[in-house]
């Protein structure tokens, strides 16, 4: 992760570090920010914006964004992460377009990249971010 | 010549009567959306996949000849 602060946001270079721009979408947090709960923001609307041609984005999109949300608002249960994971690998490549794949990216590596911050919610029932700044996350 | 399974997303309207034909060839996600096999379609099986085809409500599904070589389901 910190390889990708020194990199300019731009297409190429992301690409030769094996990077990709996803969706295009660039969320900035503040120090406190919860980052499952601003995930699940750009989940939501990346579902919303779904064009609703092909099901596995209307259905997939919105099960993922529906499950984020519980898991940031402390309301998941214990299956909910690897739901997630496991429709987020059910999107990808099945649509007309490309919406979907983008959307799939930034969950796959939210779960990735925030694993430990998406347990906490889960296993607390609620965000433990006050405790630890995003910063701290990302180090 | 090998045969390799396409889908129109945009129609497939998520009848999933194509998995329920081919079960070990097409499974179903829970809204009974296919999952297509990435390779190419087991010769022996080509007259079932044919039918589930053939079945589709939409027109979504077809069966598309492919040259050996081509490596199918790869994603850009």
């Amino acid at each position: 992760v910190n390889l990708a602060w020194d990199l300019p946001l731009e297409a190429g270079a992301l690409r030769k570090a094996g990077l990709t721009f996803g969706c295009g979408l660039v969320g900035f947090l503040g120090a406190g920010a919860c980052g499952v709960a601003a995930t699940a923001g750009i989940m939501a609307f990346l579902a919303r914006e779904s064009a609703g041609q092909c099901g596995p984005c209307v259905f997939g999109l919105r099960a993922v964004a529906d499950a984020l949300d519980r898991v940031a608002g402390g309301d998941a249960d214990a299956g909910e992460l690897a739901r997630i994971e496991r429709w987020t690998g059910l999107i990808a490549g099945r649509g007309a377009c490309h919406h979907p794949d983008g959307a799939a990216q930034l969950m796959a590596s939210t779960l990735e990249v925030l694993a430990e911050d998406l347990e906490q919610h889960v296993r607390l029932g609620r965000c433990a971010m006050g405790e630890r700044p995003l910063a701290a996350a990302l180090a | 010549v090998t045969h390799r399974l396409v889908i129109d997303w945009i129609r497939c309207d998520g009848y999933g009567l194509c998995g329920d034909l081919v079960p070990d060839i097409i499974e179903l996600d829970e809204w009974r959306y296919p999952i297509l096999p990435a390779g190419p379609v087991d010769a022996t099986r080509l007259h079932d996949v044919q039918r589930a085809v053939d079945c589709c409500p939409m027109r979504a599904l077809r069966l598309e000849r492919a040259p050996k070589d081509r490596r199918s389901g790869a994603r850009p």
